[in-house]
This record gives structure tokens, sequence and C-alpha cells, in this order.
């Protein structure tokens, strides 16, 4: 069969579907073309059924329209076209998807992204455990600062001693702040001093489907003793359990299991193991059996060092002065920082205009005008009084009791740090105080955050809530 | 009624193509989009776009221009727009990682349904994990977009964040011109700007009202004047 009888078809389909249905059930379909057959790929059982309804009687009309007497029969598969055999290297294509071939997936294991029971049932090699580690995620690579020191050297541990030092390991802190880089970092290090050592990285949800999954299939034996199996087990994102009640069971026994045979357990959550609402309380009892420690946002060095970090790997040059101005104005996490910079970078592929502040400036200047427009005085009043739960009006009334008092020297002190005014203009707008009080305010804020824990945490959360 | 249906034709055009994209003001979006398709990432950051800008400013244009280029240089790739997304299960999207190119457009329509944010989560997880990359496409930037899954907007605000700007009443005017040469209809500069002064000021109505006059004038067999275009547009 020549390559040309799919394309056909997929011509006469554009003209005949609207366009809508073409792109997202017929244009994707992988194709395998051979003299008597035709197989149609489907990426899941999902759009197979969808196809097989909807457009495969059309389809085969018109492979009988283009192909003559002897039509090739018309087959419908879950997966990826198989790679083309080594004395075949050019494959029959109708959409162009031709060198790519060889990299696919094979059918029916298509949604089993950790755990191949099939490839134990088609007789290959046995199942083999997917670590599905980052390779680029390393101990190496992370930037260490204040905000994240205490994880780094817990995770460090952990990698030394997997299993004894610190089990489970509990990471948890906003996202974007480098829980799942620290968690790969660990399960790279057991990798490459223990290069037999089975580690699987999974994310919670993925962790849920593979467990429906199995259980659809009839194969959950199989899925507990896979995952009873691994010597450390990597689930990121743990507050996606909430509410899923069969996988937090399982989950529990894998849990015990691997806890019992010394295995390495580590979480992330965005949240403290406490406050994960709609999770078993054993659960989560257990989850604080080992060592909880939190990732703060990043202060102000540790951002810049990220930038230099992450611009040197992508072999740019960044002055400091240039990572300064952007590490200044993106504060809430990680990713927006790796986001800005590669604006910045993919502007000056395209300018070839020399790297200083203005040019960033330039570049970013959609990203920063939102910034902007979150972070006034007005707005920063307004986020601190509801957080406070305190009227608005407070924030310049003369008042010095301590529960309004307190709220408005934090105010002033964000606005000191998140905008561009000066102390007199900060002033004026807490109810016409001088330059003084606000300067007053900023120091003892300061002086707070490195005393008082509940001080430091409502300051970060707040600065989040402004910047992000 | 009518214009939303010609809109919806509009956004699977087979003219969707790059070469078509009237690129004033976001020239160097142009440039760095056909770039991310083509070239290898390296990091999550180097995965992911983020394009926002107003209804009509030709995103959906821009995706499926990407999805054009994906094939050209034999990369597979998948077209979602999020409004049929939320008309399907979750299922739907397993084994989409395995496209070398996502494009989601209209993603902050999500944001009315918490499911299919926790799904989309879970989909940028599976692509990036596969070394694969994903194209976003919004009205608004992802932080103001309603979308309240946390973790779903860090992975949007990743990578390059980019706003798609609308173009001039000039610009539109050229660019009407040049889609209309490119269907091989000579358009004399007093009806485009007819056009341009008549019909909604966005990509995307233009592109419709030219749609229908092209279909007219091929079934009329007439040619492009004032009074046709007066005539079938009932203007």
């Amino acid at each position: 069969m020549s390559d040309s009888l799919w394309q056909n078809c997929l011509d006469s389909l554009q003209r005949e579907l609207p366009s809508q249905q073409y792109n997202m059930w017929v244009r994707p379909l992988q194709v395998l073309a051979q003299a008597n057959e035709i197989t149609l790929y489907a990426p899941n059982k999902f759009v197979l059924d969808w196809v097989r309804d909807k457009y495969s009687d059309r389809i085969n009309e018109l492979i009988i329209e283009f192909s003559g007497a002897n039509p090739p029969v018309l087959k419908l598969e879950v997966g990826s076209r198989p790679a083309a055999p080594v004395n075949n290297p050019k494959l029959e294509l109708g959409n162009g998807q031709g060198e790519r071939a060889h990299q696919v997936h094979r059918p029916t294991s298509t949604n089993n992204p950790g755990f191949s029971i099939n490839a134990a049932q088609v007789g290959q090699t046995p199942p083999s455990i997917r670590s599905n580690l980052r390779e680029n995620y390393t101990f190496d690579n992370f930037v260490e600062g204040k905000s994240n020191q205490l994880a780094r050297a817990a995770a460090t541990q952990v990698a030394d001693n997997p299993g004894t030092a610190y089990n489970p390991l509990f990471l948890y802190g906003s996202t974007g702040l480098g829980k799942t880089h620290l968690m790969h970092a660990v399960g790279n290090e057991i990798r490459q001093r223990n290069p037999d050592a089975k580690v699987v990285y999974m994310h919670s949800e993925r962790f849920v489907q593979d467990m429906v999954k199995a259980l659809q299939t009839n194969s959950i034996e199989e899925w507990k003793r896979h995952y009873r199996s691994v010597d450390a087990l990597l689930i990121d994102d743990i507050q996606f359990f909430s509410g899923k009640e069969r996988s937090q069971e399982e989950f529990f026994h894998t849990f015990n299991a691997l806890l019992e045979g010394n295995h390495q357990v580590i979480l992330t959550s965005d949240r403290y193991p406490k406050e994960i609402e709609n999770v078993a309380d054993r659960l989560k009892s257990r989850f604080g059996w080992g060592l909880t420690i939190i990732i703060e946002p990043p202060e102000l060095e540790t951002r810049v060092a990220i930038l230099m970090k992450k611009a040197q790997e992508s072999n740019f040059v960044l002055p400091n002065e240039v990572a300064f101005f952007i590490a200044k104005r993106l504060r809430s996490n990680v990713r927006d920082l790796e986001g800005a910079l590669n604006r910045v970078i993919a502007n000056a592929n395209f300018t070839g205009r020399p790297m200083t502040i203005d040019f960033a400036k330039d570049a970013l200047r959609d990203m920063l005008a939102l910034q902007e427009k979150l972070v006034t005085i007005e707005n920063i009043q307004k986020t601190v009084a509801e957080y406070y739960k305190i009227k608005l009006v407070d924030m310049s009334s003369k008042s010095r009791s301590r529960s309004v008092a307190r709220p408005r020297q934090i105010a002033m002190a964000l606005s000191k740090e998140l905008t561009n005014h000066s102390l007199p203009e900060i002033g004026a707008a807490f109810g016409g105080r001088d330059h003084t009080t606000v300067l007053h305010a900023c120091r003892k804020v300061n002086d707070l955050r490195e005393n008082n824990h509940d001080v430091k945490e409502d300051y970060s959360n707040l600065v989040r809530t402004l910047s992000s | 009624m009518k214009q939303q249906q010609l809109t919806i034709d509009f956004k699977f055009e087979i003219e969707a193509n790059f070469d078509l994209f009237y690129g004033k003001g976001n020239e160097l979006l142009l440039a760095s989009l056909q770039a991310f398709v083509a070239s290898d990432a390296r990091t999550a950051s180097q995965q992911i776009i983020y394009l926002y800008g107003p209804k009509g400013s030709g995103k959906s244009h821009l995706l499926q221009a990407a999805c054009h280029l994906a094939e050209q240089k034999s990369l597979t790739s998948q077209y979602l727009p999020s409004h049929y997304l939320l008309q399907m299960p979750l299922e739907f999207t397993f084994g989409l990682e395995h496209n070398q190119l996502i494009v989601v457009d209209d993603v902050d329509t999500l944001k009315i349904n918490h499911t299919w944010q926790a799904g989309l989560f879970d989909l940028i997880n599976r692509v990036i994990e596969q070394g694969h990359k994903i194209i976003f496409a919004a009205s608004v930037p992802a932080n103001e977009s309603g979308i309240e899954l946390p973790d779903l907007i860090s992975r949007l605000n990743w990578g390059q964040k980019w706003r798609v700007r609308p173009l001039g009443d000039e610009a539109r005017m050229q660019m009407l011109k040049m889609r209309a040469q490119a269907r091989g209809i000579p358009m004399q500069e007093e009806v485009a700007s007819f056009i341009i002064n008549r019909c909604q000021q966005d990509n995307a109505s233009i592109m419709a009202c030219l749609n229908k006059l092209d279909k007219q004038s091929l079934a009329k067999k007439r040619r492009f004047t004032i009074p046709f275009v007066k005539e079938v547009m009932q203007w």
C-alpha cells in the first residue's frame, strides 16, 4: 500500500469534517500501513472508542474508494505506531510523523507509566521498575539558601542512609520552591551509589491512576507487590490523595510495608501533614513519624543565585545586576523566576542586544506591569487587613492597640519591601504618619521575623499572596 | 449567534500557519514560538510557553500554526480546546503525553472546573516527564485566570510568557489584504478599508467576514466590491 492512501483519506476527512473534529480526533491518529491492513493507533481507549463509533465507517468507505479492488483491512488499536523493523527503515505514513516513529510506547501499556504488567504478560523481559527520576535534578544544581538549607541537609542525609536516617522524609511548602527537585536529587543520589537500587518517583495523581488501572485489569496483587518491592518510594504532592479513600488505604499498607522493611519513603505536600484535608488521620499521623521539614520561598540572594545557575545551565551570560533586577521583582517561586529568565533569554537571542537592566525591563514589561498592578500600598493595606481580619480604616487610624498596630507595622514593612514608594510616601498613606514611624515599623518587623515564628510565617504568606 | 459560529469555524482553518499570521507587533513572539517548536528543551521551563491576549488576537491561529510546524518537522502534536475538554472525561488525556507537542487553547476556561484543573496539572507533569512540550493560550495571564489550583498556575507560569498584542487599524487592514491575497482574492484598498471599518475589531471576526464573503463570492461568481460586501454582510 502506498503512503498516499492514508493521506488521501486525511485530505477527504479534512474537507468533510468540521475542522474541530478533524484536529481533535483524526489528525493526531498514527497510522501503520501494510500490504493488507491499515492500523490506526489512538492514544487511549476513550479516543479509540470515539473514533470507532464516529469515524471508522467513513474511513472504511474512503479506504475502499481510494484503494480499488483489494482494499486493506482497517484496524484500530490503542498505543503508538510500532518502531520500523531494522531492515525496513522507511515507514509508510500519512500525517508526516515518520522519523519519530521509533519513539513509541507500545500498545496496551499506554496508560501505565510507572507499572508495566503487560511486559510480563506478552512474554517480554520481566516487569522492570520505571524510576521516573529526572536525571537533571541533582544536589549539585540545587541552589541552597536560608529558606531551604534544612530541607537540603535532611535530604542529603536520607540519600546517604536511605531507610534509616529519616523515614519518611516529609517535605512541604508552596508550589515551585524545590520540593520535587530535592526528592529527585535523593533518588538520583541513591541510584548513583547503588545502581541496582529500585527507586520509584511518582506523582500522587499517577499513583491513584495506576491503582485504578490495576483494579480494572484485575492485577492489583501484582501492583501491590510492585510498589512494596522498591527500595525507595517518592510520592509527590500527597495532598492530591485528598478524598480518595481507596488509594489512601492502599498507600497506607504500602507505606507500612516499606517502613517495616526499612525502605525509604519520601513525600511532599503543599501543606503541613496535619493540615491536609480529607486524608485519614492514621495516614497523616504516619507522615509525621520521620522528619517533617518546610521549604520556604527563597530570599533575594538565593533567588539571584538560582537565576545565575539557571542562566549558566543555558550557557547564557547573565550580568549580576540584571539577576538582581529580576529577583527583586519576582519573589513568589522558582518557576516564575525560570519563566522570566527564559523570556529574557528568548528576547536576547532574537534581538542580539546587550543584556542590561533596561533590556530585561523591556523584555519583562508585561510581566512587571502585572506585578506592579498588584503591589500597591492600597492593595497591601487591603490584603493585610483581610489577613488579620481587621478593618481597612485601622490601617490609617490612630489606634495603638497591638491587634491593630502590629498588622499596620507589617503592612508598612511590606510597602517598603514590595513597592518603590519612599518612607514619607508610605507614612502619608498610613494616616499621615511620619517617615520615622515607618522606619521604626520596618525595623520592628524585621526583628520579629527573626525571632517570632508566627510573624515570620505571616509575613511570608503575605509576600506570597501579594507577589504571586 | 451567526457571528459566533463563523468565529468557531475560523479557529480550525487549514490556513492557520505561521506564514499567514500577520505578525506586526508580535515579531519576537513569532520567532520564539517557532524556535520553541523546533528546538530541543533541556529543562522543564523550556518545555512550556504561555500566550495570553484578548479574544480574537490570533492565539488559536498561533497554536494551530505550532501544530502545523510540528508536523512539518515530523513531530506528533495534539490540539486541545479547553471548552471541548470540559465535555470529556479525564481518560481522554491518557497517553496524550506521547505527542511531542500538546497545545491547550483557552486554558482559562478551566477555571470553572476543579476536576479538569487537576487533570491538566497531571497532563503537564506527564508531558514534562516525557521531555515533550506544551503551549497554552488564554485571554489573561495565569495569575488572573481564576484557576484555583496553585500547582497548575505555577506550572502555567513556568516557561516563557508572551502577550499577544492585538493589531491596530492599519495593521488589521494589511492582514485582511494579505489573507485575501493568499486565497487568490484581489482586494482593493477601499474595499478592505470598508470591511475593517464595519467589522468587529478583532482578527477572528475579520476572518469570519472574509470566510463568508469568500464563500458567497464563489457561489455567486461575484468580485469583491463594496456593493457586494454590503449585500452579503447586510451592512
